[in-house]
């Protein structure tokens, strides 16, 4: 999947996308469970939590 | 490669840096009262959403929760900053003409063209900082 179809898939800019995946934006908690969909996992799949 | 509203926020540096280049080039040819014509470029980034915000499809996604958040960031950065300077410029300006309590019209609309310039400058600098830094969050 590219970063461009998963920005439609997700709603947002491919630019989110890009900054989700270099660690420069963390996402709400509503697009974090909406990738998570996209991607038919579960939140902690996808993300990871830093303190 | 700049996204859309990175372009917006260059779009209306450009326009500010333009208004006041007209400004002080309209100083030397004709009065300070009717030089205050240059700042009308800074309407032009009225334009800059129609240019840069346009949907090229109806299901492309324009703005989205990060650009909403820097939005928001830059707009109370930038007020703070406008809001400020008309404090402080007041100020200067009833202090300094207290003894005749007069203050000339026509240097007035500069105190206004200056602050709503600085508004927008600021705006488009917090803007482009936050798009370059990269620390936002959707939650804080």
């Amino acid at each position: 999947m590219t970063q461009k179809e998963l920005a439609e898939l997700a709603h947002v800019t491919r630019q989110t996308i890009i900054a989700l995946e270099a660690f420069k934006y963390n996402p709400s908690l509503l697009l974090a469970l909406r990738i998570s969909k996209v991607f038919g996992v579960s939140v902690d799949d996808v993300f990871e939590y830093h303190e | 490669m700049l996204n859309r509203h990175e372009k917006v926020a260059i779009f209306n540096l450009s326009i500010v840096a333009i208004g006041i280049l007209l400004f002080f080039l309209l100083c030397q040819t004709m009065e300070i009262s009717k030089a205050y014509a240059g700042f009308a470029v800074l309407g032009f980034q009225g334009i800059s959403h129609l240019i840069f915000l346009r949907k090229k499809n109806p299901s492309e996604v324009i703005e989205d929760e990060r650009d909403i958040s820097i939005q928001q960031k830059s707009f109370s950065g930038s007020s703070f900053f406008a809001f400020t300077y008309f404090v402080i410029t007041s100020l200067v300006i009833y202090f300094s003409h207290s003894d005749t309590g007069v203050v000339s019209i026509e240097y007035l609309p500069l105190f206004v063209w200056v602050g709503v310039a600085l508004k927008v400058l600021v705006s488009s600098i917090i803007t482009l900082v936050q798009y370059r830094r990269g620390t936002n969050c959707g939650i804080c």
